[in-house]
């Protein structure tokens, strides 16, 4: 039996070439960013997965003799409320009501009533039964949420916010901090000094925790929305890596209100550049 | 008629002369192709005689070879650019699991509700005669609330939340399932929990973190997952557990 080897190898490494590209290009289309849009709608349920689901695009593990952390927030941080049933799609609504509830504190007729924080600490509260619902479903209608489209635009959710707002006789201001295609630290440090929650509208969340032990790190990053979100900056985090005394890494992140019952805090790295739709500095007064 | 035949024929159809050419010229070429294993030597030269058999075998062992680098390349490729999916990576991590039963049922937030509840842990366990560990800092403490969790389909409580603060302003946060049950809300303390120890006789997964510590553990057919925050020293929650489950 005569075999052209020659011949047969060639078609071997061509079909081999063009498996291998085949495969690259379906994994990368599934892992490749969401689409870029300006509808933001992870939901309560629904469209939002589960840390079961969670997809985990990295996995590693700093080691370090010392570690030195800054860390520049929002006083007491923020509420960390989580969604309510029946509204779907309703992350604008939940950012809204973290930001109205930590200004709540300073300007209490903008949650008639009812107190937000603890008065021993000054520590924000979770969810109520009546009042920050009832919070929830008035941004829910005022940012016309699932109106358009499914979920919220961002126009929509800076409005419907801003409307509330003015419904209470205060104003309200955006500073629009995000410079290119990530959010500007410098201004986000600048916010949390200045005691003003960020809104962030997310292409997708790829959040992160950092789980300490003594001298490593183990810090992995997982998609935690399938949809665009919109969630709130209350914390600039930065770690600083050291052997010895050389610094050999440092990593910053925006410490986040997710505004998701499965997991209501977490890390977005500020110098991704994959993330950030928009980001606006809040004030109220 | 067969291939061997007709060539016959046509050697045999030639004049005689180019007739015995031909046959002279197959003759030796049949011989050269003969099958032998030594080495020949024409002159100074040393060639290594190889039969067709040999030559056959050799190439079917590298298309073999080839297919295999392809599919080997194949299965580097999707292992180093695939992303790995959390479940795998994380049911791969033996150290971090409580002994589970077989027939563990996974709740999603799609599977359920979450209602603030005025019973507390204790009044839970009171009313529903079950055996539950609590914190009874109830009436000095200036803040606990309730939350449970509820099966959409059947109205059946899977999970209670417990947030409550001490004495000392701690803000303790205490989850409890049956141990059958695991609720997506607990998963990140499979992520934390990675330091083992031993308390009364109850194997505890925990971690002390700078702003945050974490520990779980299974207790009399139920699960608990204990979170602290504003701990005035490092072993706090260690100092809570004790508490707990004396």
């Amino acid at each position: 039996m005569k075999i052209n080897v020659r011949k047969s190898l060639c078609w071997f490494v061509i079909f081999g070439i063009l498996l291998n590209v085949v495969c690259i290009f379906n994994v990368g289309l599934k892992s490749s960013f969401a689409e870029t849009t300006d509808r933001y709608s992870a939901t309560y349920g629904g469209d939002a997965p589960t840390p079961y689901e969670y997809t985990v695009v990295s996995d590693e593990t700093v080691n370090y003799t010392r570690r030195e952390v800054v860390t520049v927030n929002l006083v007491n941080n923020a509420p960390l409320y989580t969604p309510i049933s029946g509204l779907d799609n309703g992350c604008g609504s939940v950012a809204g009501a973290i930001v109205i509830g930590f200004y709540d504190k300073y300007y209490e007729d903008l949650i008639p009533n009812y107190t937000t924080y603890l008065p021993f600490n000054g520590k924000y509260k979770g969810n109520d039964a009546t009042y920050i619902p009832k919070l929830m479903r008035e941004l829910y209608t005022l940012m016309r949420t699932n109106v358009d489209d499914v979920g919220v635009s961002r126009d929509d959710c800076l409005n419907g916010l801003k409307a509330y707002v003015q419904g209470k006789n205060r104003s309200l201001e955006y500073e629009d901090i995000k410079n290119s295609n990530k959010v500007d630290y410098n201004s986000f440090k600048r916010a949390m000094n200045e005691n003003k929650p960020v809104l962030l509208f997310c292409d997708k969340t790829v959040s992160y925790s950092v789980v300490s032990s003594s001298n490593s790190d183990r810090i992995v990053g997982a998609v935690i929305t399938s949809t665009a979100h919109i969630v709130v900056g209350y914390e600039y985090y930065e770690v600083n890596y050291y052997n010895g005394n050389n610094l050999f890494r440092t990593d910053r992140y925006i410490r986040i209100a997710t505004g998701l019952s499965t997991v209501n805090v977490h890390w977005l790295k500020i110098d991704a550049t994959d993330w950030c739709d928009g980001a606006y500095a809040v004030n109220v007064k | 008629m067969s291939r061997a035949s007709k060539f016959h024929k046509l050697i045999e159809e030639q004049n005689p002369e180019e007739k015995k050419a031909l046959w002279k010229r197959l003759e030796s070429r049949i011989e050269s192709e003969r099958e032998f294993d030594n080495i020949e030597s024409e002159g100074e030269v040393l060639v290594m005689s190889r039969s067709r058999t040999d030559t056959t075998r050799r190439n079917i062992l590298i298309i073999v070879a080839a297919f295999m680098a392809v599919v080997l390349a194949l299965c580097v490729t999707l292992f180093v650019v695939k992303p790995f999916n959390s479940n795998s990576a994380e049911n791969g991590d033996n150290k971090n699991e409580i002994e589970k039963p077989d027939d563990t049922r996974y709740c999603t937030v799609n599977d359920y509700s979450t209602e603030i509840s005025k019973i507390t842990i204790k009044q839970y366990a009171a009313d529903n005669n079950l055996e539950l560990l609590y914190f009874d800092y109830y009436e000095q403490s200036e803040y606990y609330a309730d939350t449970q969790y509820v099966l959409s389909e059947t109205q059946e409580v899977i999970c209670l939340q417990e947030e409550i603060y001490d004495s000392n302003y701690v803000d303790i946060n205490l989850y409890v399932t049956d141990d059958r049950t695991e609720v997506d809300v607990t998963k990140p303390f499979d992520n934390h929990c990675i330091k083992d120890t031993v308390i009364n006789s109850v194997k505890i997964k925990y971690n002390i973190e700078p702003e945050k510590s974490y520990a779980k553990f299974t207790y009399k057919g139920h699960r608990y997952y204990l979170s602290v925050e504003d701990a005035p020293k490092d072993g706090y929650i260690l100092g809570l557990l004790e508490t707990l489950l004396n």
